[in-house]
């Protein structure tokens, strides 16, 4: 019937503007904050086999792929301290008797050991890395430095050395290439970008291997996973949209 | 007339609104599809993420008494682990 009065009819229109807009301006803002995290929690495991997210060759990623050549390029160092006691720096000595034992220990075993193993080195954060010119002039500065083992067992890392580490030595002990993968993803709890070591099970559970000791492996819940690369390729999990 | 005024406000509401839906989205200019991009450009996106979280270990026992034992013996070695020898000077 027309002229009835409303509620909202009552309200002044000055009130009637500032609810409507407050109402509007608290869900964009709801959307704008919680997306990452809604992504998140919409896929609380890691998504091993989301082939769509793969992006190209780690050879591509070149600082990574560093990482993986100098790695290839020390094995030997990695294993000198077995015949050579002077070889023997830093973590070396006990780096080749866990190897030489964790033969007796079953795949699950393994993957524990190697956990707490490297989560005991020491923790070095290496900041921003000057990149120079054959001058010695800075020209840039790299960001991330994907250690090799064998630096890292000698002179310890942060965060990405330590999921880096555990990969490379994963795959010492035969672990295939195809099931371990260095994720880079938001951590809720640490409120920063983080690296872990994801691990896919034979029975398709993904286990994820935290610097903080504990192996996630069910709910993969706080992560937001951004990329992810094994020796042979790079994944890329972002959204449609890049947030720096 | 008061159903052609409250049918006013909410249009102007919803245009208020839709002004500031539209600065957000100006303002965030550097939000731009991951698709669209090419892959060289991905990896450079991806290289400036700056991974630098700080970890806190938490207290965790091994699941098994072999990793534990493992884990001791890593220990001990990782203890006394010794600077190499220097080669004295033969007399």
């Amino acid at each position: 019937m027309a002229g009835t009065a409303t509620p909202l009819n009552q309200i002044r229109p000055l009130a009637r503007y500032g609810a409507v807009l407050t109402v509007g301006l608290g869900i964009c803002l709801f959307v704008l904050c919680a997306s990452p995290f809604v992504h998140a929690g919409q896929r609380y495991a890691y998504p091993f086999d989301a082939e769509e997210d793969l992006l190209t060759q780690a050879e591509l990623f070149t600082s990574w792929h560093s990482a993986v050549v100098e790695h290839a390029n020390s094995r030997n160092q990695l294993y000198a301290c077995a015949q050579d006691k002077s070889a023997c720096r830093g973590r070396l000595r006990s780096f080749n008797r866990m190897l030489e034992k964790a033969d007796t220990l079953s795949a699950e075993e393994q993957i524990e050991l190697v956990n707490y193993y490297i989560n005991r080195s020491r923790y070095d954060d290496d900041h921003r890395r000057r990149i120079e010119n054959g001058s010695g002039v800075r020209i840039g500065w790299q960001r991330n430095h994907w250690s090799s083992l064998y630096t890292f067992l000698i002179k310890g890392g942060d965060c990405e050395d330590y999921a880096s580490s555990k990969y490379f030595m994963l795959r010492e002990l035969g672990h295939p290439a195809e099931d371990l993968r260095v994720v880079v993803a938001r951590s809720r709890e640490l409120g920063g970008v983080h690296a872990v070591l994801a691990v896919k099970r034979p029975d398709g559970t993904v286990w994820l291997l935290d610097s903080d000791n504990r192996i996630r492996k069910r709910s993969h819940r706080g992560y937001g996973f951004i990329y992810a690369m094994n020796e042979y390729f790079v994944w890329d999990h972002r959204d449609d949209y890049l947030r720096p | 007339m008061k159903q052609k005024h409250s049918s006013n406000y909410f249009v102007r509401s919803l245009l208020a609104t839709g002004a500031v839906l539209c600065t957000t989205a100006v303002w965030a200019d550097d939000v731009v599809p991951v698709a669209s991009l090419e892959v060289k450009d991905r990896i450079r996106t991806i290289d400036q993420i700056n991974v630098s979280a700080e970890t806190r270990q938490v207290a965790e026992t091994p699941s098994t008494a072999a990793v534990a034992a493992l884990l001791d013996e890593a220990e001990q070695l990782d203890t006394h682990a010794t600077p190499a020898p220097v080669a004295a000077d033969p007399e």
